[in-house]
Formats: C-alpha cells, structure tokens, sequence
C-alpha cells in the first residue's frame, strides 16, 4: 500500500492508504483522530469536515491520497496547547450549541471557516453556510445562537416578528 | 431546595467541553486496534425464501477469516431475537395474544424485508470485508411483498407469517365500543377525520456500531454498543446467545443520539459476538447510513380514523379511534404497545370527553420492524386530537380557541382520574393555553395574515393543546456511594445520548450535599457497575432518576448525622447540617460530609465498631406516570404558487413541572419541536410496491435542515409542579415532538383552508401543498 504524507494540526503524519480509503477513514483508522465523524455515505450530513489547505473540506467526500502533502486542520486542532476552547467551540457549549455532539465537530469546523471569510455573518448568512450540516438532536437554534455569541453579535435577531 | 435549580443561569455543563473538542468516545471510535471487521451481506429483497447462500468466492479473498451464516449461529447454540414488553389489555390485567415473531440475527430459510442480514464477513480490514461480501452470492425466491399501513380482512397470497393469513398481529381494544359508537351516532355533530402517520426514520447521527469480544476463560461475552441503558439490551442479547444475564457484559459510552431506537437488542450484536467467540478475537461493525436506513427500526407509521361526537354547542361527547399499526416484519421491543396501550394512556389528553374508544389492530409488513421513536404514540394522539378540534370548530362553525376551552378539564377538578384510570395529579390546561395565546399574539393574527396576501403568501396559526405520559417504569434505583478519597459515586442506568444527565443529576446531588461539581463521579453505561434499572426513554431520567438522587442524597446526610454522632461526642438531633458540613451544637466540631469514610475508617482501625456507612441503594417509586403539557402555536407562510412553506413564528408554553435547569428544558424542547417538524413537513421512508426502499439514503431520506427551523421560537416555562416525586418534575424529553407535528399541521391546514384545501397528510411538502390548491381549486 502506498504511504500518504500530511501535515496534519501542524504535525507532519504518514501512512499507509488503499486507493479507494477516504480521508475521513484515514484520519479517524490510521492516524487516530476520532474526532472527526461519519455520519453518512453520501456526503450530506457534514459530520466529517475538516479543513484541507484553509478551505472547509467534506472529508468524506475525498480520497486519502489526494490529500498527499496538504496542509489538514481537524478538530482536535481546535483548541490552544493548553486545552483552551477556540472561540467559535466556547460558543458552542455556552450556548448548547450541541447535545449528543456527534455533528459539534463537523460545525465547529465549518463555522470556523465561515467566520474566517465572513467575521459578522447575518442570520440567513449562517443558515446558508450551515446548510450541508445535519444534526438531529438540537434543532439547530442553539448552534445560530453560538455562531452569533463566536462573532461577537447581540442574540435578538432570532425574536419573533409581532 | 428544589426551587435553586432552576434558577441557575449557567447551565451546569460537565459533558459538552469534550465533546466540542473532539474527545467523545462513541463506540466505533474505542474499537481496540486490531479488531476484526464485521461486514454484513443484506436482503435485496422484500420478502422470500432463501433458496442458497454461495460464499466460496468471498470465502477464497485474502484477509477473510470467517464467514457466518444462520446455520452457524444455530449451531453456536443461538436463540432467535424474541424479547418484548406484553401487549396488554387496556386495564394493564391480561396479556393480549399477539403473533409471536421470533427474528433470527441472520436469516435462514427465509426473508422478510429488504436489509435484513443473512450473511455475516468477517475480514482483517473494512475494505477485504466489504469486497468479500459483495461476492458472497444469495439465491432468493420471490414471494409476494407485503407493504403499506392497510389490513386486508381475507388471507392474503403469501402472508408474512403462517400464524396470521391476513397479517393482522393483534387486535387491542379500549373503552366501552358499543356505548362510544351509540354516543357518536346520538349526536347532532359527526366529525370523521382520516390521519396518516408516516413511516419514520429515527436517523441518530450516530450511526449504531458495535464491538464484541469474548473471554473464553469465563465464558463472557463483551459488547460495545451505543444503547441508552444498557439493561434491556443485556436482557435480550444474553437470551438470543443463549447464555445467563451473567455471561454479558454491556457497554455503552457516548452515544449519539437515542430517540427510542437504541434501547434493544439488534441481530449484528449477536452475530458479531458469536464470530468474535469462534474467531477468539474482537470484532466490529459500525453501520453505513444506507444500512442504518435498512436496519435501524423504524419509528410511527400507523393509520387512524379518527371520529368524535359533538353537541352543538361544542361539547365532545364521545370519541371513537380506530388505528392500524405498521409493525414491519417482526414484533420487536414494545412495537406492538405504540399503536395501542400508549394511544390510550394519553388519548384523554386536556379534554373531559365523557366516553372514549379505541380498537388497534396491528399488520405485519415486509418492512423493517417500527418501535418507539421519540413520542412512541404521543404525538400521533395529539395529532388525532387537535386536527379533530379544529376540523370540529370549522364544522360547528365555533372558534377554534373557544371550542377547546369548552372542553378543558378544569384546574378545579385535580386530581382527576380519567377515563382509563390515569391521574392528573396536576396541570393547568387554561393557563398554558392563555399562555401560549397571548405568547404568540394569537388575537393580532388576522392583520399579518392580511399584509402577508398582499406578498402573495398565504399565512396561517395553528396550536395544539396536549397532555402526556411521561415516567415509564414507575421505579428507579441509585447506587450512591462515598469513597475514602472523598469522593460521591452516583451509578446509575439511564444513559445520556445527549440529555446531558451527568450534569443535571451531578448538579442537583451538589446542591444537596453542599459538595464542589468536581465531586461526584456519575458513573451509568457499563452493566456490571449498574446491573438493573431502566433506560433513558419515556422523557423518565429527570424526574425518575432526578428523584432518586434527591432521595439518595437526603437520606445520606441523614445516615451521615448518625456517624457524626459516634465520631463525636455529640447527640445526632444536635448535629447540624449546611454546606457540606456537619457541625456539633455546643462543642462547635465540625466535619465535612466528604470526610466521613476516611474518619470511619480510621475509626474502625482503631477497633471502634460502628456499623453505619453512608452507601445505599436507593429506590425511587412514582405513584404513575406524571403528566407534561402544554399549548404550542405555530406562524406558516405557504407561496402561492409554488407551495413552498416557511415557519415563521414557533411559539411553547410548557408545564413540565418544577424545572431544574431552564435551559436545559429549552435544549429538550427545540430538539424535539424540529423532530416533529421534520415529520410534519418532510420526512418519509418510501418503499415502493415491491418492498424496495426508496428513500435508502439522506440524499432522499429528508432530514430537516437549519433552513427549515422556524425563523423565531418563543419558550415559556409555566410550571404546576406535580406532588408525585419530590422534585415536582414532570418531564420534558417528547413533549416537543409531541406538540409539533399537529401545531405545524394545523398552522398550514390553516393557512391553506381559504382556498378550500381540505384534507392534507403529513409530510406537508411543497410539492404536496401545491398539489392539494391545485386539486381545490380545480
Ligand atoms: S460523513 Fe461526510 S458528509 Fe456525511
Ligand atoms: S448534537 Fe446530536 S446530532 Fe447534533
């Protein structure tokens, strides 16, 4: 089997992947990251982002060694050296952002992103970016309210309009 | 005390750090490395006779090291799956006969829906495994597929079981039928409505997985499965492996996502054990969604018509449901309860109807089994309930709102028995439909509706008022202990699946006990730490194993006073307890209640005999079942032309008792308001004719999406705490499913009643709200 080579979370990582073996597979199988979640196999729930080379990747949706050489952050490299949340995953517990927490990391990475290339996103702008994710337990109210809480923005704009 | 709780405004969060970092530890992420991988071959077919299974040439594949088949789960001396709860009679006095169903864990002669398993591979990595299954070849002899949510009253060409020519699994009555069909008949105003609850997918995100092992040296079988207790899954897997409740070894770890269907044993559990013991080494499985759409049971998927009898002034004076219960292929769980003993315990709902009844008959169907899913029968007793009031209110040309007041059990009347022998200890069924009124500007509607036809939207209000059960198994044991290294161990057997109970029920044993968060080790999912005790299922942990806790801890300052006493040279009624501390009145001593194991042990080395400890097992007993309700209110804008529907304004107001952490009931709510949504407007498993599932992926199986969410929600708490536990919690877990499937129903129902739009089935889609305009209107 080929060796695939990656910097992944700032560390450069190698092993052994099939042709055909993803990289949400080779993430969470050869090099351990089990944080990064497979909740589907037709690449619509978003439980398995990651980001490859800056961009909010479906890992899934790609193959380990088309990954050669990049540079892939998941979510274990979220949180600082000493264990301090990011923003965007202290957001996300102040305001119960997640439940079962099997989608959390896949959100966390895509908010993450969005909030790189969008620091105060509106309401329709996070439903919009958060589209691809699914989760089942939280009803996602918790998750607008977290991305609002991680750019800094006040909750009322998810009041009612009477 | 109980009042502290729910005042807290950070949420107590012990769970979600590791969580949102990654750390959690679902089962497919703690497979030891090296475990085999367990790949499962599955029926193409609906429904037929197994004529031969070819496994030569998987067989022949490098890395495959076993390959299993129904014979030799025979001959490693395995049951079929048989474990359910009795269907009984309406009084709860006499099992009512049902057709027995024995499920096999990999089917043999026979096949009775589309994914059931029939082989079983195993390999040295997931790719030789899969490979190898897909040259395993199944010769299947087609017999006539079975589908749909209908009962035949002749035999049927090829029944699904010999025992039953028609399909029919049970017949479940409730109520006096003949004076409940009198009543109907006497009275001025029939209203007869036809309610379809679709087929559902629970879908946790978590897809099940599994790891098993065995010790041959003890003869011990180990399974690593996502469950919500680990109980009832132990009770059923040891019988399917033949072997004593001793002989398992259960363990769940996180898990994500529940919703009813985690609770059972399930076929890949006990095949993969009986590989991993003939293999002598550990095997998993983690199921791809295509096979968790094809294997996971299926939730609702029960037809009821639904008829009431109503004077002219409003007055429902019988109600009559006649329910068909889709319970797929096989009878699992408490599948056949659903349709029939639940419906009844919540059929009464807010409503003093004088006379109910109902007959459930359950049909067997070349599907994948259905039991619980979030609700199990509540909502689908809502739903018949609420579309009744306001078609009733249309017909008897009475307001909606006021039609229902003139029903409503009063506050007056609590505690109120009803008709099948439940009791409303409290709930105020005005209040919290005032609330929700006024919460949602119910009486400022018609001018949005009016500004909403000048966009072109058609705009509608709906509500639902409902009562139901929650609690089940009216007993709960806790395992409380102290250690010497002073710390509380609270074992308990509900497993969170994202209900966060490590933190509700840590919390409210600190506030008690006066003790640092950091003190308590909550201990639940591994069934040899907690042996017995129920899931977390019937919206029950709160309230049941909250209850325990609240015991737990008072009887151990108690016990503790006592020790106190022969540590001190205090008298027990002089010794004080607050903040953790014990304090002797006159000598001032104090000790803290986390050292008193270390001084008891110190003390007994020293040669004192005392017999005292502050462990106990602790059971709590509810008198029944306790009662959450509430009023929601739904905003819909439906387009005219293309049919496309938006919620815009989701309004509850809930009585779930005393609350213990606000926002942890509001987490609850959400979750389950969008799962009834999702029922309400998109999701549907479809087979076609033959048996074959259409919606096999979430590329047809529509979850509901954060597009989809309504654009507002308001959540009110308007408590009546209920006198039967000590918390005065009622329970909140199903109550937003609960109300929101008929809430957004009625809502569209509503918006769409002006272009004469009259009979709509769930899932509203657009496609089907375009379709019923342009059938009214033509
Ligand atoms: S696992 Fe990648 S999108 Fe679902
Ligand atoms: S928190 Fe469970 S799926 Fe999102």
């Amino acid at each position: 089997m080929p060796m695939v080579t990656m910097t992944v979370n700032g560390q450069p990582r190698s092993a052994e992947a099939e042709g055909r073996t993803l990289l949400s597979q080779f993430l969470r199988e050869a090099l351990g990251l089990t944080g990064t979640h497979v909740g589907c196999d037709t690449s619509q729930c978003g439980c398995c982002i990651v980001e490859v080379d800056g961009r909010a990747v479906k890992s899934c949706a790609m193959l380990a060694q088309e990954a050669e050489g990049a540079r892939i952050t998941t979510i274990e490299g979220q949180a600082a050296e000493d264990g301090t949340m990011s923003k965007v995953q202290a957001a996300f517990v102040q305001e119960q952002g997640l439940q079962c927490g099997f989608c959390t990391p896949g959100m966390v990475m895509s908010v993450t992103e969005l909030l790189r290339h969008t620091p105060k996103p509106s309401i329709d702008e996070i439903k919009h970016h958060l589209e691809g994710n699914i989760c089942r337990c939280t009803g996602y109210r918790n998750i607008i309210k977290a991305v609002l809480v991680a750019s800094d923005q006040p909750l009322g704009a998810l009041a009612s309009d009477h | 005390m109980v009042e502290k709780y729910g005042t807290a405004q950070s949420p107590v969060d012990l769970e979600s750090e590791a969580l949102v970092k990654g750390q959690g530890q679902y089962t497919d992420d703690i497979a030891p490395a090296g475990a085999l991988h367990g790949v499962f071959v599955r029926s193409t077919v609906a429904h037929g006779i197994i004529r031969s299974i070819d496994t030569a040439a998987a067989a022949e594949l490098p890395g495959v090291l076993g390959i299993y088949t129904a014979r030799d789960l025979a001959d490693a001396g395995t049951n079929p799956i048989m474990f359910m709860v009795p269907l009984m009679s309406a009084d709860g006095k006499t099992p009512v006969p049902y057709v027995s169903t024995p499920r096999p864990a990999l089917a043999g002669d026979r096949v009775r829906h589309i994914g059931e398993a029939i082989a079983l591979v195993v390999a040295d990595s997931a790719g030789a495994a899969q490979d190898a299954a897909d040259l395993v070849e199944v010769d299947i002899e087609e017999l006539t597929a079975h589908i749909g949510t209908r009962l035949s009253e002749d035999p049927v060409e090829d029944p699904i079981w010999d025992e039953a020519p028609n399909n029919q699994a049970y017949t479940w009555y409730a109520g006096d039928q003949e004076a409940v069909q009198a009543t109907i008949a006497a009275s001025p105003y029939k209203v007869t409505l036809e309610l379809n609850n679709q087929r559902l997918a629970g879908s946790p995100m978590e897809p099940r997985a599994a790891t098993a092992s065995f010790d041959p040296e003890s003869g011990r079988y180990t399974l690593y499965a996502g469950s919500q207790g680990t109980m009832f899954l132990r009770k059923g897997f040891a019988d399917a492996l033949g072997v004593g409740m001793d002989k398992v070894h259960v363990i769940s770890k996180d898990v994500g996502g529940g919703f009813g269907l985690k609770v059972y044993v399930y076929p890949e559990y006990v095949a993969i054990s009986v590989a991993a013991r003939l293999l002598g080494q550990a095997v998993r499985w983690t199921a791809t969604r295509s096979e968790a759409l094809q294997a996971d049971q299926g939730g609702r998927d029960s037809h009821c018509t639904v008829t009431g009898g109503f004077d002219a002034d409003g007055q429902l004076n019988a109600l009559y449901c006649d329910i068909i219960g889709n319970m797929g292929a096989y009878s699992i769980g408490i599948g056949p309860r659903v349709p029939s003993s639940v419906i009844a315990e919540n059929i009464v709902g807010p409503y003093a109807t004088p006379l109910i009844g109902i007959r459930s008959r359950g049909v067997h169907s070349n599907t994948i089994p259905t039991s619980p899913y979030r609700g199990a029968g509540r909502p689908e007793t809502t739903y018949m309930l609420e579309r009744l009031m306001d078609e009733a209110a249309i017909q008897l040309d009475i307001d909606r709102v006021e039609l229902r007041r003139r029903n409503l059990i009063d506050r007056e009347q609590m505690p109120f028995t009803n008709q099948f022998g439940h009791v409303y200890d409290s709930g105020d069924f005005a209040a919290v439909l005032d609330g929700a009124m006024a919460s949602s500007d119910w009486a400022g509607f018609e001018a949005r509706r009016a500004e909403a036809a000048t966009r072109g939207k058609l705009r509608g209000i709906g509500c639902a008022l409902f009562v139901e059960t929650a609690g089940a198994y009216f007993q709960e044991p806790l395992d409380f202990r102290v250690t010497e290294d002073g710390m509380v161990e609270v074992r308990v057997v509900g497993v969170s699946t994202g209900q966060r109970h490590r933190s509700t029920i840590t919390h409210i044993a600190c506030s008690i006990l006066g003790i640092p968060l950091d003190k308590v080790r909550y201990i639940a999912g591994d069934s040899d730490d907690v042996p017995v005790g129920s899931p977390t299922v019937g919206s029950r942990v709160g309230q049941m194993t909250g209850s325990a806790m609240h015991i737990a801890a008072h009887s151990a300052i108690e016990r503790g006073r006592a020790i106190v006493g022969h540590l001190s040279s205090g008298q027990p009624n002089d010794i004080t307890f607050a903040n953790g501390v014990y304090t002797v009145a006159g000598t001032g001593e104090t000790m803290a209640f986390l050292d008193l194991p270390r001084r008891l042990a110190e003390a007994r080395a020293e040669g004192r005999e005392i017999e005292e400890t502050l462990d106990a097992v602790e059971t709590f007993q509810s008198p029944g079942f306790s009662f959450p309700n509430g009023c929601h209110v739904a905003e819909v804008e439906v387009d005219e032309l293309t049919g496309e529907m938006q919620i815009l304004n989701y309004t509850a107001v809930d009585d779930c008792g005393n609350v213990i952490n606000h926002r942890e009931v509001e987490a609850q709510l959400m979750g389950g308001i969008a799962q009834g949504i999702g029922q309400g407007i998109m999701e549907q498993m479809v087979y076609d004719e033959s048996g074959q599932l259409l919606s096999g992926s979430f590329m047809d199986y529509a979850m509901p999406r954060i597009t989809e969410m309504p654009q507002a929600m308001t959540i009110v708490d308007l408590p009546d705490p209920t006198p039967s536990n000590p918390l005065g919690a009622k329970g909140v877990g199903e109550s937003g499913t609960t109300a929101s499937v008929s809430t957004v129903a009625n809502a569209v129902a509503d918006a769409l009643r002006a272009r004469g739009v009259t009979n709509l089935q769930t899932p509203l889609t657009a496609s089907r709200l375009w379709e019923a305009m342009r059938t009214a209107s033509a």
